[in-house]
């Protein structure tokens, strides 16, 4: 149980930073390395909490509770801060929805 | 937990981060250099909590807590940092 707990998530973080190296700009980086990395990191914990005692159990809750909450937060900055430096999308169907980087490149 | 395991996700961990060390040195623009060395902590963190399941040891998890708490606030910090007051 603690070795599938353990692999499933180093065979999620792997996937993650691959996605990092391989997808083209940002904005798809932060998609793999966000989800992936909080997922796999989540795995890894989880199985903290199958094999340990009330010490290790009360702090990888605790340590889950806080990725929970800090997790989308500081990818959102990343992506709200990488938009409004113009960070150009170079994937090959990219879509602005709010048009202003296509608005950008047609000037 | 198995040794075998053990070892196996140390190594395939530690190649993980010597990728995104890369791509933070290799990183074309300043927003992809923080989120290269966002995901370094986040893997830190992994790799710390691993330690810990494989030696059954607590110590290993207020590490990681530390560095995600510091991870965290570094990134929202560097990233005010580069877009001046704009974010938030």
């Amino acid at each position: 149980m603690v070795d599938v707990l353990v692999v499933l998530g180093v065979t999620l973080l792997a996937i993650s930073v691959f996605g990092m190296l391989w997808l083209p700009d940002l904005y798809t980086k932060l998609h793999a390395a966000s989800k992936g990395g909080f997922v796999g990191t989540a795995l890894i914990i989880l199985a903290a909490l199958v094999v340990g005692g009330p010490g290790m159990v009360s702090h990888g809750v605790l340590i889950l509770v806080f990725m929970v909450l800090t997790a989308p937060i500081s990818a959102h900055a990343i992506g709200h801060a990488a938009w409004l430096a113009r960070e150009p999308m170079e994937q090959e169907e990219k879509i602005d929805e709010s048009g202003r980087l296509e608005s950008d490149q047609t000037d | 937990m198995h040794p075998v395991t053990f070892h196996i996700c140390t190594v395939v961990l530690s190649l993980c981060l010597g990728a995104t060390a890369l791509l933070a040195v290799r990183a074309r623009t300043r927003i992809l250099r923080i989120l290269a060395l966002d995901t370094l902590t986040v893997i830190l963190v992994g790799l710390l909590s691993l330690f810990s399941v494989a030696r059954e040891n607590a110590f290993y998890l207020e590490a990681a807590l530390g560095l995600a708490l510091l991870g965290f606030s570094g990134t929202l910090v560097a990233v005010r940092y580069r877009l001046g007051k704009e974010l938030y």
